[in-house]
């Protein structure tokens, strides 16, 4: 009998004792610690897989509006939409169009494309000197069909002529646009962010480039 | 007795969880390496596409223009053998025979015998000059003219992109590139100068700070790390057969002229002047920009050698310099891609010559 009571005393002990409120409150701690840590950089990667998708979804808008106004013998154009969306003001679609120089009338090409669900920008001002440039009157405007003209946008359109030449009236050096993702957007952003996608059209040729740091 | 007291199920200690966080983090740690670098690799490989999609594009373009190349040759009355053959000294003068005649030029060799001074030390390989139905003007009112006769000119030049950067990009890019000389039809200096003078300002006249909406630059860069153009006319296959000499034979140092009297003969006295080659095979050979980027760190000074010297000089030796400029390029551990096809020139009219 001599081994019971240690018997119990023993289940008692390795049945009962389970984690003390410390060592779950470290647990939980280091759990934390590791999440904050891994936050900012799983989020600043995805933010920049968006940035680069949206650029070279726009690269490839243009060049194709350019190869394709040399293959069809037309000029082929892309439109920038510039409306209100969740309070920033901006550019946050771009469109196809095709465009009859006889009528000045433009039909839109395909559907249009919206900047990764609102995770990039298009900065308008410094970075992005390309709109500041002068347009002609049919390139620029209120859009006046839908869905963009419930949003009360306005538009301003690059257009690529069959000679490989483009609409746009800027030097090269001037000639380009800035990407940016939406946590780096402010008004006015006068300096690049430390990550940006800029897109230079050469209004000679119109071929793009694109410069990211 | 006693071991009925020991084997008690424990709970994890402290101890034991902190062990199995290390090992875990460790573990994390690994794979998250592992993606960095199959993210780098992926970034690499999407790079190369890029770079490489960009050189295929400006391929293409060579490859379409120079297809319309055109002389628009024509035959006419020889009156003497100066720089206006088909110009009468007086009304009365009597023509001596009919030649081949033509205003308009086709040009190919090394670019620093075409481009000559100015940005002689930047150039590299060849370079080509021809005239076609392009249709580029800037004059308001031309647009629909699309079969307007225009200049047009390949070449590549190493220099910095100071002048067209955006404002923002800190980091300078020194670069080779593909430039394209195009000027409009109404610039087309073919009429009013000497054979060989309408395109002296292409490499002079690249973009500079003083490029403008209203006058801008007529040579553009069309692409970026572009490290070799080779430009060899030839005649067919068959041709070459024919009289028994190997196609390349009209052009053996890769230099071509149309205005030039060249390969001429006792039953052909006037050779191929004022023809357009039947053939002309382009090479094109593009680095990716990652390359170019550690190219440019090793040489911060000036334009790196890349091709060999002397090499594309005499184009029996075409193949085994493609050899030891990719055994260069190799050895630096440079990625490389060569484009070459040999393009038929539409408004050849080489039968003329059988």
């Amino acid at each position: 009998m001599k081994t019971t009571p240690a018997h119990s005393q023993s289940a008692q002990h390795s049945f009962t004792r389970g984690f003390t409120l410390i060592e779950i409150l470290v647990v939980v701690v280091l759990v934390g610690l590791i999440f904050t840590f891994a936050t900012p950089y799983t989020l600043s990667a995805i933010q920049a897989a968006s940035l680069t998708s949206a650029g070279d979804t726009l690269m490839q808008k243009l060049s194709h509006a350019q190869q394709m106004a040399v293959t069809e013998n037309r000029p082929i154009g892309v439109d920038f939409y510039f409306y209100d969306k969740d309070g920033v003001k901006g550019c946050h679609a771009v469109q196809m169009i095709t465009y009859d120089m006889t009528t000045n009338q433009s039909k839109p090409l395909g559907n249009p494309n919206y900047w990764s669900e609102g995770r990039v920008i298009l900065v308008e001002g410094a970075l992005t000197p390309l709109f500041a440039g002068t347009f002609n009157a049919t390139d620029a405007g209120t859009v006046t069909t839908p869905p963009f003209a419930d949003k009360e946008a306005t538009f301003k359109r690059i257009l690529f002529y069959p000679n490989g030449t483009t609409s746009l009236r800027v030097p090269l050096r001037n000639a380009y646009m800035t990407l940016v993702s939406s946590n780096n957007y402010r008004e006015e952003l006068e300096e690049a962010p430390r990550n940006y996608y800029t897109v230079q059209i050469d209004p000679v040729t119109g071929r793009t480039r694109s410069y990211r740091p | 007795m006693k071991r009925q007291v020991f084997p008690k199920p424990h709970a994890f200690t402290l101890v034991e969880v902190s062990l199995s966080m290390v090992i875990l983090s460790v573990i994390l740690l690994v794979s998250v390496q592992v993606l960095n670098q199959t993210q780098r690799t992926w970034k690499r490989g999407v790079a190369r596409v890029e770079q490489f999609r960009e050189a295929r594009m400006a391929f293409e373009s060579i490859t379409q223009d120079l297809r319309q190349a055109i002389l628009n040759t024509y035959h006419a009355y020889q009156y003497n053998t100066g720089d206006t053959p088909t110009v009468p000294a007086s009304k009365t003068q009597a023509p001596t025979r009919y030649i081949r005649q033509s205003e308009l030029q086709f040009i190919t060799g090394p670019a620093t015998t075409l481009l000559g001074s100015g940005q002689s030390s930047n150039l590299v390989t060849h370079s080509m000059f021809f005239q076609a139905r392009l249709g580029l003007s800037d004059r308001e009112g031309y647009d629909g003219l699309s079969r307007l006769l225009c200049g047009r000119g390949f070449f590549i030049l190493h220099s910095s992109d100071e002048a067209f950067r955006p404002q923002h990009v800190t980091d300078m890019r020194s670069r080779f590139r593909l430039w394209e000389y195009r000027p409009p039809a109404e610039q087309n200096a073919i009429y009013i100068s000497k054979p060989g003078e309408w395109f002296q300002t292409a490499a002079t006249g690249v973009i500079s700070d003083a490029d403008s909406i209203d006058k801008p630059s007529h040579s553009r860069p069309i692409a970026e790390n572009i490290i070799a153009l080779i430009i060899s006319p030839e005649v067919t296959a068959d041709d070459a057969a024919l009289k028994s000499t190997q196609p390349w034979s009209i052009a053996p140092r890769y230099a071509y002229d149309s205005t030039e009297l060249a390969n001429e003969t006792t039953d052909n006295p006037q050779g191929t002047q004022h023809m357009l080659p039947p053939r002309v095979l382009v090479t094109l050979v593009a680095i990716d920009e990652s390359s170019a980027r550690n190219l440019a760190d090793r040489n911060p000074e000036g334009m790196p050698q890349l091709v060999p010297e002397g090499a594309f000089t005499q184009r029996q030796d075409y193949a085994a310099d493609m050899a030891s400029l990719e055994a260069a390029l190799k050895a630096q551990q440079l990625n490389y891609r060569v484009f070459s096809s040999t393009i038929t020139l539409r408004n050849s009219k080489w039968g003329l010559l059988r």
